[in-house]
């Protein structure tokens, strides 16, 4: 193809643009084709040798970055064990260099142990053997149990306290007050003669303690004839000394 | 006049004339390049960035460059490649919508030195900013470039009849444009 007949196909190719372009949108065919952007002066004329003198620099430092260091045959087989062994040593190094500040002396003795094991001692340790004595399991649930039936028990223990104590001091059984001091009135009345028939009774003698039982009739005479001997007086003073809590309780009340 | 593509080829290959064949080359194409990549970046010093990595490119690939595909398209090709992956790069870096990258280059071409927004060319190429991407390249390609559909579709790797429809929807759009500006 010769220039003159490219030069035509340019512009068959042109005016085909432009009729495409009419036919689409004549406001933009009517704008001027001109471009309204600019470069800078002589900015073209230098560009082939700046973009040259790019690619001497990317190849230059390309060059630099691919061969410039060698590394010895089979550095980095060897390389981990090197390392670890040097851990080691600076390791033992560091303990040296503290005992040396510390005592110096002991650097100069020798580390084997002293102590000797039976032969074939660490082979024959079995640590299986060792049985496990497996401590007894108390569960939760079991616990949980008796927390409930101490429960019940302080429980309906401080309901029958209660109801016990509410009634001593409202119930009337006969219809008449029950009154700790009205048995001492009542008491009071009753002769010392009646006191002793009563208790030469034999049937009345319950609620005796162990101790008393075990005493000979010999010395119940002589129980008998002391308490004879003793006034009114006496006799409820020792009953204060040695009145039972509930007895106390009364005493204090009259 | 330039030499002929072949006979660049030809010497490019031969070390001796290497650098002076590819001086030609950059030469032979490099404001058809340059204008292709300065309408889809419209800040001369972007053009300047990625036209620089478009003849790096061209030097590294020269020597694999199969000839039978024309010198002429395979620039365009990778011209436009380095001018979409700048955009790219630009819309990553400031991490902001596309419709945010298209205002950024109608900013971009107002406040060239030149800009007059009573001229026509002017607000033509403030409508061709609101284009997308591919409506963009694809217009230009066509209006400035008067690029054949057939050339344009081994550029792009698009067919002939979506660039047609594509071209028809970029033109309509910029008369909408300047209808309204």
């Amino acid at each position: 193809m010769n220039r003159l007949s490219k030069l035509v196909v340019i512009m068959e190719n042109k005016t085909d643009i432009l009729q495409e372009l009419r036919n689409i949108s004549p406001l933009i065919v009517d704008i001027q084709s001109v471009n309204p952007f600019s470069v800078p002066a002589g900015y073209f004329e230098g560009l082939p040798a700046a973009i040259l003198e790019k690619i001497r620099i990317g190849a230059i430092l390309d060059n630099a970055s691919a061969d410039t260091y060698e590394v010895p045959a089979g550095y980095f087989e060897g390389l981990s064990a090197n390392i670890l062994s040097k851990i080691k040593m600076g390791e033992l190094n560091g303990l040296a260099a503290e005992l040396n500040e510390v005592a110096p002396l002991l650097n100069t003795i020798s580390k084997s142990e002293v102590y000797t094991v039976p032969a074939g001692y660490f082979d024959q340790m079995d640590l299986s053997a060792v049985t496990r004595k497996e401590g007894k399991v108390i569960t939760l649930r079991i616990a949980r149990k008796w927390m409930q039936y101490a429960a019940a028990a302080v429980m309906a223990g401080i309901l029958v306290t209660g109801a016990f104590l509410y009634n001593d001091g409202n119930s009337s059984l006969t219809g008449i007050k029950a009154d700790s001091s009205d048995v001492s009135f009542e008491m009071n009345k009753v002769s010392e003669a009646e006191l002793v028939t009563y208790l030469d009774n034999p049937e009345h003698s319950v609620a005796v303690p162990a101790a008393t039982t075990l005493a000979s009739e010999a010395d119940l005479v002589d129980v008998k004839n002391n308490l004879s001997r003793l006034s009114d007086e006496e006799l409820n003073q020792y009953l204060k000394e040695n009145a039972e809590p509930f007895e106390s309780a009364v005493s204090e009340k009259e | 006049m330039h030499p002929d593509d072949k006979e660049l080829l030809f010497q490019f290959q031969n070390t001796a004339t290497k650098e002076k064949a590819f001086t030609a080359i950059i030469n032979k194409y490099q404001e058809k390049l340059y204008w292709h990549v300065r309408r889809l970046v419209v800040d001369h010093d972007d053009a300047n960035d990625v036209l620089q990595n478009v003849f790096i490119k061209v030097w590294k690939g020269l020597e694999n460059f199969r000839e039978d595909s024309q010198l002429y398209t395979w620039l365009y090709r990778i011209a436009t490649n380095e001018g979409l992956t700048f955009l790219e790069q630009q819309k990553k870096r400031s991490t902001v919508s596309l419709s945010d990258v298209e205002s950024g280059l109608s900013n971009k071409v107002k406040a060239d030195a030149n800009f007059d927004a009573n001229k026509l060319e002017w607000r033509l190429q403030l409508a061709i900013q609101q284009l997308p991407e591919k409506q963009r390249m694809v217009f230009n390609l066509r209006y400035y470039d008067e690029m054949p559909y057939q050339e344009m579709s081994r550029i792009l790797d698009t067919s002939e009849g979506a660039l047609k429809a594509s071209y028809h929807h970029a033109a309509k759009k910029i008369e909408e444009f300047i209808k309204n500006y």
